[in-house]
Formats: structure tokens, sequence, C-alpha cells
């Protein structure tokens, strides 16, 4: 019973920031293609920043509103990187570049807080406290992050369907092409979703700080678990991913009572080549041309 | 190289020389064996062992970035995962020698032993998915490895790591160099030497063909497959290899010597060297790995902020990599183009000539199609469409756009597969068959936009494929011996579009097709060039025998050369007949066809 | 309006458009037709921006626009309609219509011209809410139609605006361009069915093989001579 609640909440929860992660992926990708593996580190910077800038007992009104100001500087952090990353793009010869550069940004980004924060964990207090469920008590800070996911999603979705800029950002998925002879300014747009996926793992970073063990060598997992989530719901569908992050985060903590914690990645891992295997275009994806 | 039969052919020819290297890979041989000899033995000779070390350490490493050079510079695949199968070897090998007291020259064979089963294992996702999808299945693997050495510390002594005892470990045998030294030194020139033959061998062209279009591999016989995994496996022998040098040079492993950032570095050292060059992981592994650990900082951290910033600067400069740019250059600087210089009429056999008579050819036709049917989404792409081609003809299929001629075309590649109808090549049932097969049987194809390799010569473009036995050859072997001196010296990069059309044509005709699927080949060229083209197609069905289904827009070419005609819409047929018989009626219907009720409103 | 001087241009190394000349002035509407693969649609891209000619100058209202890309020039007012009734199909139709603001100069104008755009199609206004992708083809190039013309463009391409749509409804789409013409927008069109179109045209271009072959009035035009025109027997 009692590992029935861990795996619902701890599993969701968990799951849940796979799926942030998973969704912050997709707008970027939709937007350009481009899966920015460097989007990990963005969420250790959020928790990095948390950590040096919350008092000790910071009351409500600051713990928001530093959350916002962290989440806004994450957001135009994540837009400088996709500028650099777009830049050889312009060149129609290059197009498989962002692999490379996107990498090279996660180990900069990786070093630089490895040079200002140490190898140690980021350790940030939990404000909230804990709940009871099934006879074990979790941080609320779980469900919250749940909150979080789901607040994300309402949030794109009202944005693409309310604001112009999420309109063209969601026209140019479907039809690139059509977008420009519009007037769509493909690179403006392309640089906003680097901004709004920022702004996504910003506040990732710095709200679940408290439960994600984050340190400076993270980021790479979060990334991975992020795809492998983004993956099984397909690529680009934002409810997809969504949904997948707490599967995959529930089936990965059923893992940790099943075979033990030490595969708990390799599990993961598992799962995202038995789908690529299987279904590639993910659960919910339409079966688009093969890749291969 | 040349078919048996060829062989009293050949030996006329007193220059004929097979050649094992391109002239250019020599060159890049050459100095990449200078300088790995430089950095291994002048450090040891002087008696310098920190420098010693570094370097071979650098060159086990080096060894590495060009097993995966060769396969992601000729095979065209992502992988993260060479830095698990560098770590698997020296786990395998450090665990035999270490823990179970094998001999260390058994316990390196079988490090490579296992560094090919992870390789097989990982080649295995990369023949379902490709490109990123590939990335970041490897790099999971990658990242999962230290894992699961840990996961089963009782085997792997994870926690504590291994520590071996390797004989000879610095007892020198000359110029400073213990045997561990001689062994890397020579696998490291081995390495390289392997990636300049394959590069150089009709292996490395298959392999590039099938890695920039699967689809012009499958016409040409060749499966993407079977490349894949010959390249994974060439790799991981490589990657292997390093990895169990790795073991006598430290003595010590441990799950933290193979983390997700080894595979990084090897990648990056092959693309900031240069992907289609030799010696680019040199420049790649001694820029990203000895210059940040040991030439310009002291401190840990900033050695991995220089590492990243140096990848990064050289990505946004120099995108196609150090050496990658010099070789642009020079290419730039030293390369003239060329006057036209592939031409076809010299190299059809005269000896060809369809034995067959007007009647006979047409009660056999070789190419046959019966009713296909194919839907996409409820669109009719082809209709119950039904096509005879006789040997030696050069059948014209027109109409306008979406009326099923490419369909028609993938079908009878083996790219689409028909819902109904049967297709059947001189008189044999080939629906159901394969891609391949049908290439391998005779059908050959070429492409709209021609599907011929900028880097290459115009002679390694041509021999990509075996010459077909069994049947008569379409190309004179002696003509085209002659003609290899000249194509050799050229890079396709510097012909013409419509010498790049011709060159996909004469590659196609190498495997001596009976039948010639040709989609728009006039497409782009200029009227000169398009009378040239007609005067190949007379050649190739009238002297060589071969069945030409000429897809075309340019009417005036259709009626000019082929001797009969179908014109199609919506996936079925209009008319169907010689030019004479098809009067402007059949013309304008091609010509200015209306829009059909497509929908009801 | 829009003028070409000894444009070239083409994929890679093959060169579709060998040296086209052609002006267009406000309110006219040109025809221009040809064979298949003949350079009719690169040309069309090659004024929009989406490829860069390798020889030749292009001026849009007295400016080059060969380095321009297609949304800077869709800002500016030119504007290509794709081929094959494109259009964005998870959008709603009013959603689709919304997207014009990117190339609106004068933003309140927008809620006036897409009254006026829906009078003209009041099949558009029934199925305002509804995803694009439920509308039929010919519906969808209505759609693209109105979408250009609510951001109130000077110069409007179009190309192949009758592919994959019922016969019945070409003769309503030309007639929607001739208003618009009428109003003052220079329009290009290409078309491959020519005999529907020529009678809405000012004047016919013949392309062929990348060249202009022919030019003037419709009147001039018959079946047998645009046959040997694109056969490339006749003048």
């Amino acid at each position: 019973m009692e590992e029935l609640g861990i795996t619902l909440v701890r599993g969701i929860g968990e799951g849940s920031v796979y799926a942030l992660v998973a969704m912050s992926m997709n707008v970027i990708f939709n937007a350009s293609g481009i899966l920015n593996l460097a989007q990990g580190e963005f969420v250790v910077l959020g928790g990095l920043f948390a950590l040096l800038f919350l008092p000790t007992a910071p009351g409500t009104a600051v713990w928001i509103g530093l959350g916002i100001a962290v989440t806004l500087a994450v957001g135009a952090m994540m837009a400088v990187e996709g500028y650099v990353v777009l830049l050889p793009l312009r060149s129609s010869v290059e197009q498989h570049s962002w692999l490379v550069t996107t990498l090279a940004a996660a180990v900069i980004i990786q070093s630089l807080i490895l040079i200002f924060q140490g190898p140690d964990p980021i350790v940030v207090d939990n404000p909230f406290g804990t709940f009871d469920f099934l006879g074990v008590s979790h941080p609320i800070l779980y469900p919250v992050l749940t909150g979080l996911a789901i607040l994300t999603f309402v949030g794109l979705r009202w944005f693409q369907t309310h604001t112009l800029l999420g309109l063209t950002m969601n026209a140019l998925r479907q039809d690139l092409e059509a977008a420009r002879a519009a007037g769509a300014s493909v690179r403006r747009l392309q640089l906003s979703s680097f901004a709004i996926a920022g702004l996504i793992v910003g506040a990732t970073g710095f709200f679940g700080a408290p439960l994600l063990g984050l340190s400076q060598s993270a980021g790479i997992s979060f990334a991975l678990n992020g795809f492998v989530a983004a993956v099984i719901g397909g690529l680009g569908n934002q409810l997809g991913a969504l949904i997948a992050g707490p599967a995959v985060g529930m089936l990965s903590v059923l893992s940790i009572f099943t075979v033990g914690g030490e595969f708990k990645q390799a599990v993961a891992f598992a799962l995202l080549i038995g789908v690529l295997l299987l279904r590639p275009e993910g659960v919910f994806g339409r079966p688009a041309a093969r890749r291969v | 190289m040349t078919v048996a039969g060829d062989a009293a052919v050949t030996s006329r020819h007193a220059s004929s020389r097979r050649r094992w290297l391109r002239r250019d890979t020599r060159l890049e041989l050459l100095i990449g064996t200078i300088v790995v000899g430089a950095t291994t033995i002048l450090p040891l000779a002087t008696g310098s062992i920190y420098w010693g070390q570094v370097f071979l350490l650098a060159n086990i490493y080096l060894i590495a970035a060009v097993s995966l050079n060769i396969l992601r510079g000729e095979a065209g695949q992502i992988s993260f995962g060479q830095g698990a199968i560098f770590g698997a070897s020296a786990y395998a090998t450090a665990m035999a020698a270490g823990l179970y007291g094998v001999h260390i020259g058994l316990a390196m064979a079988i490090g490579v032993l296992a560094a090919l089963v992870f390789g097989a294992l990982l080649s295995l996702p990369a023949l379902r998915v490709q490109g990123y999808y590939l990335a970041f299945v490897t790099v999971a693997a990658a990242v999962v490895f230290p894992e699961l050495l840990r996961a089963f510390d009782e085997h792997t002594q994870a926690i504590t790591g291994i520590s071996v005892f390797v004989p000879g470990v610095g007892s020198t045998l000359f110029l400073g160099m213990d045997w561990v030294a001689v062994a890397i030194l020579g696998f490291a020139i081995a390495a390289l030497a392997a990636h300049a033959l394959i590069r150089s061998s009709r292996l490395g062209r298959q392999m590039r063909v099938a890695a920039a279009s699967p689809e012009a591999a499958l016409s040409l016989g060749i499966s993407p497959g079977y490349m894949r995994v010959a390249a994974f496996g060439i790799s991981s022998l490589g990657t292997g290899v390093a990895g169990a040098l790795y073991v006598p040079l430290f003595g010590f492993v441990s799950p933290g010597a193979f983390p997700i950032a080894l595979s990084i570095l090897f990648y990056f050292a092959v693309v900031v060297g240069g992907e289609s060059t030799i010696v680019g992981p040199i420049a790649g592994v001694y820029l990203l790995h000895v210059l940040p650990n040991n030439v310009l900082t002291e401190f840990v951290e900033y050695r991995l902020l220089t590492y990243g910033l140096i990848a990064l600067a050289i990505m946004l400069f120099f995108p196609t990599g150090l050496i990658g740019t010099v070789r642009e250059w020079l290419n730039r600087l030293f390369e003239r183009p060329v006057d036209p210089m592939v031409s076809i009429a010299p190299l059809v056999d005269e000896r060809q000539l369809a034995a067959l008579s007007k009647e006979e050819s047409a009660e056999r036709p070789v190419l046959r199609v019966r009713d296909a049917t194919k839907s996409f989404g409820g669109v009719h792409a082809l209709d119950g469409m039904s096509l005879d081609v006789r040997s030696g003809e050069i059948h014209g299929l027109v109409g306008p756009n979406g009326s099923g001629k490419t369909t028609l075309l993938n079908a009878l590649s083996g790219f689409v597969r028909l819902e109904s109808g049967e297709v059947a090549i001189d008189g044999v049932r080939a629906t159901r068959w394969s891609a391949r097969r049908r290439a391998r049987d005779g059908l050959g194809r070429t492409f709209q936009t021609p599907r011929v390799f900028e880097d290459m010569s115009v002679w390694e473009n041509v021999y990509v494929t075996r010459v077909a036995t069994g049947r008569a050859a379409s190309l004179s072997p002696a003509a085209l011996h002659n003609a290899q001196a000249r194509w050799e010296s050229v890079r396709v990069a510097t012909l013409s579009f419509g010498q790049r059309r011709l060159l996909e044509i004469v590659r196609v005709l190498r495997s001596s097709p009976r039948i010639l699927l040709l989609d728009e080949p006039a497409a782009g060229l200029a009227p000169e060039e398009r009378s040239r083209l007609g005067n190949v197609l007379r050649l190739l069905s009238r002297r060589a025998g071969i069945g030409v289904v000429l897809v075309e827009h340019d009417l005036r070419l259709v009626w000019n050369v082929a001797d009969r005609i179908t014109v199609m819409d919506e996936g079925r047929v209009l008319y169907s007949g010689t030019p004479a018989e098809l009067g402007n009626e059949a013309l304008e219907a091609v010509l200015m066809l209306g829009r059909r009720d497509a929908e009801s409103d | 309006m829009l003028s070409l001087t000894d444009v070239h241009s083409g994929y890679g190394r093959a060169s579709a458009v060998r040296g086209v000349d052609l002006d267009v002035a406000p309110g006219e509407l040109v025809l221009i037709v040809g064979p298949n693969g003949t350079g009719k649609t690169t040309l069309l891209r090659t004024i929009a921006g989406f490829l860069k000619p390798s020889q030749g100058s292009i001026i849009f209202d007295g400016r080059s626009i060969v380095r321009a890309s297609p949304e800077a020039l869709a800002r500016r007012g030119l504007r290509l309609i794709l081929a094959g009734h494109r259009v964005f199909p998870e959008l709603s139709v009013s959603d689709n219509l919304a997207l014009a603001k990117l190339s609106l100069a004068d933003r309140p104008s927008y809620a006036k011209r897409v009254e006026t755009v829906l009078e003209m199609f009041p099949i558009l206004s029934e199925r305002l809410r509804q995803p694009a992708r439920d509308l039929s083809g010919g519906q969808q190039q209505y759609l693209a139609l109105a979408q250009a013309f609510v951001s109130n463009p000077r110069v409007l391409l179009c190309d192949e605006p009758s592919l994959g749509i019922a016969s019945g409804l070409v003769r309503s789409i030309l007639e929607f361009l001739r208003e618009l013409a009428s109003r003052g927008v220079a329009i290009v069109v290409v078309e491959q069915a020519v005999e529907a179109a020529l009678e809405f045209a000012d004047r016919v271009v013949v392309l062929r093989q990348g060249v202009i072959v022919a030019e003037g009035p419709p009147a001039e035009f018959d079946r047998d001579r645009l046959r040997d025109l694109f056969l490339g027997a006749g003048r």
C-alpha cells in the first residue's frame, strides 16, 4: 500500500518534472526542429539561483517574487543560447550543427556551474512541508510540481490560441513555407521559442530545487528523461508530453521496488529503446514518415 | 574490380594498376603517420615521462575517434555510444587480467570481443532510427553504462576499481618506448590507414551512398542496413582496441573513467576536426583533450569550460571542421572546372545489339504493369494503370502534375507497395520483390535531382557497384578502363548539372540494366543539353537494347525520341500509342488538361 | 510596381529560369503559362524571396528585392500564394485569417477588411470556427486568397490557383483576382488551366524552358498557337 502511495505521489511528481522538460523541448522542436541538449542545465541553473538568492526563511511573497525573477532570467539566458545555436543555421549548408552546439552549450554551462558552485549538491530548504497519503508522508512539493506542469500546459495552449505570437508559432509548425509567405519571421520566432522554453525550465528548477537532487552533473539526466517523455508522448505533442512524463515517472519509481534503485535510469533507457523500435512516432504521435 | 571474363582485356593495358588509396588520402595518411609518430616517440625518446604519458593517452583516444570518424564520416551514423564501447572493452580486459588472471594479450582480445558485442547491440537501433533519435539512444546507452557497472558491483568491483599488473610496462624496447607505446603507435597508424583504405574502397563508397541517399543505394542494389551494421562493426573493432590498450597504460580502471563526457569528447573530436577527413580526429583530439588538460590551465573546472568553448567556437566559425575547412580552401585554390568529359557514346558496347526481332520483342515485354492501384490517404494516385515496355524501346510517360507518374516509378522501383495489380520483369512476376532485388535483377533508375556525390571523383561515383554477372554488360569494360585515368582526377563538385545527369546514367549502366526508369532527366538542362540527352537515350535503347521508361515534362523531347507514349491523368491511362498515332488531341490533353472535378462542392 | 530584368534562377546547379524580363503595373493581371517543369513556379518563388536569383535584378516599388526574405517582402506588401491551396490545417478559419495581421501595415483596418472578404466568400463566414482541414480544397483556396486579401497586398503572386480545385470553382477564384486587380493590386498568376484563365488576363506571357517565348493580349493566343508555343515549334 505504501509502495502504491509512493509510486503515485513521487512517480507523478518526478514525472511532472520530466513532462515540464519535455514540454519545453517540444516548444523549441516545434519551432525549429532542434532538440536542445542543454535543456537540463537550465533546470540546474534555476535551482542554483534558488540556492544563491533565497533568504533562509522566505515568506510566500518573496518566494514567488524571486521565482518569477529567476524564471525570467533563465528565459533570457536560454534566448542567448538559442541565438548562438541558430547562428550557423543561417547558411543552408550546415543544418546539423545544433547537435554539437547545444552539447557544447551544455558543457559550458555545466562547467560554469562547477566553477561557481563546486561539485557539491545544490541543497535548498523545502518551504512547504509534508502531507500524509496512504500511510506515508510526502513533500507537498510533489503535487505542486504536478500543478506546475498542468499550468504550463494550459498556459502554452492559451498562448497559442490567444496571442498572435503563439498563433504564428503554431502556424510555423504546421507549414513553414506558408507561414513565411504570410509574413512570419522565422528566426525571431525560433528565438522566442528558446526564451519560452527557458521560462519553463527556469521555473521548474527554482520551484523544484528542494526535491530534485540538483548538482552540476545532473543536467544531462534531466535532458535525457525529458527526451524520453517527449519521444514516448510523440515529439512535438504537448499533451503527449504531459501524460508521458508522469507515466515514465511512475514506471521509474516502480522499478526501484522491483529491480532496485540502481537500475532506475536503465529502465527509462529501456523504455526509450522499446518505443523507438516499436513505434517511433510515440504513443500519441501520428505515424509520419519513418525516420529510417 | 573487373569481371573475370575481362582479364584478357585488362592485361592489354600495361598501365593498369589497382589503386588502393586515393591520391589525397595518401597525403593525409602520410601527414597523420608523421604527426602520431612524432608525438609518441619524441617525448619518450627525450625522457619526458609526463608528456609521453599525455600523448599515449591522446593517441589511444585518437584510435577511438578515428573509429567514430569511419562510422560518422563514411556511414553517416550519429553515435554517442563510443565511450561506452571503449569502457566495455577496458573493463572486460581489466576483469579478465585483473580478476581472473588471464594473460594480458588474451585479456585484450577478450576486451575487443566485448566491444564488438556491445557495438552490435548499439547498431540495432540504427536499423530503425536515424539522425537525432539515434543520437539520443546512444547517449542513453553511454549514460547508463557506468551505472550498470556500479549496479553489478559484485562482478565489476566498481567501488574500488580494478588494478591490473601488466608485465613489461616501463621496460624500454627502443627509442624510449615500451611494448605498450609501440602497440599504441602501431594501432594508431593502423586506424588511420584503415580509414584511408575504407575511404578509397568500394565498401566505403557504398557506405557513403547509403548514408547520403538510402533510395539511391537501394536502386543500385545496396542495402543501407548492411552498410550500417558493417560500419558499426568496424568502428567497434577499433574502439575496442583503444579500450583494451587503456588497461596496460594505466593499470587501473573504475567506472569514473568512462562517463558520458568521454563519448562527447570523441564526437566533438570528429566534428571539430572535420568529418570527411582522415587526419581531422588528430586535430580534434589534440585540440579538445590535450590542449585544455595539459597546456592551457591547471584548474580542473576551467578545463571543461575551455573544451566547451573551443568546440563551440569551431562550430561557429568553421562548420566543416578545421581540417575540413583547410581542404575546402585547397580545393578552391587548386581546382579548375573541367570541360565536359562524361560522354556515354564511346562506352556503350557495340556487341550488345538485341537479337530479338520487332515482333518477338512486342510479344515479350521486358516490363509489364497490369492494373496497378495505389492510394494515399483516400486519393487514388494510381487507379488501374497498365503499361508495356519492350526491350530496346523508349517509352514516354507524360501527364500533368498529380497524374501518378512519380508514384508509378516509385512502385516500379520497389519503394512503394502496390495495393493491387502486377509487375513483371522479363516475364517474371516481380510484384513482391524488394527494391534491392529489382535493382539486382536489372531494374535501373535515376532521380530528379542527380544523386551523385560532390566530394568523390567521377570515377568513384561510377564505381559503386559490382558489375552484374549473368547479363551482358551495357558498357564496354575496355572503354571504361580508358576513361578511368581522366575520371579519377575530377571531383564531381566541378561538373555542370547536365554532366551530373549523364554521370548518374553511366553509374546505373554499370549494373547492366534491362530496364531504365528515368525521372524527368531533362529537368534543369539547357536546350543543347536536352538534344544531347535525346541522343543518349536513343543510344541506350537501340545499341544496348535497354527498355527505357521516360517520365518527362518536355513534350518535344518525348515526341522526338519515344517509340511509344502513354499519357496519364489521375492515375489512369488516357492515351497510348506511337507519337504519330497520338495526334493533337493527346498533346493538348497533356498541356492544357483542366482540373477535373476533384471533389463535389 | 514590379520589374524584373534578365533574371536567372534555379536549384543548385540547375537553372530553371534563364533570363526573364517582366514588368507588372498596379491593377494589371498578368497570366504566365507554359508547359510543366518550365520554370513558372521557380520564377514566382524567386520574386517572392524563397530563391535567390543567380543573375539579374528585381525591383519592387523602386527598391531591389533580390536579397529580401519572403517574410520581409510580405510585410512590404508583396505576397505569394503557394500552389496547392495551402492553409494551416489545425487552425480555425478565423485564426487563419488572423495571421494576416503579420503583414498588414494598417492594423486598425483588420476588422473592416475581414468583413469585406467574408462578404465575398460567404462560405467562409459560415465556417469561421471550424479547423481549416475540414474545408474542401476549393474552400481552402478561398481561405488562402482571403487571408492574402486581408493583409492588403500591393503585389499578389498566385501559383496555380486552380490546382486541385473543382472546375466549377476556378471561375470564381479568377473573378476574385480580377476584382483585386480592379482595386489596384498588381497580380501575377501562373496557371496550367490556360483556357479558363485567358479571359481574365490583361496580358499573357508564355514561358518555355525558362525563357519568355511570347507575350501579348489574350486575344492573340488561340489553341493552335499555344500548342505550338508550348512544344517549341511556333512563335
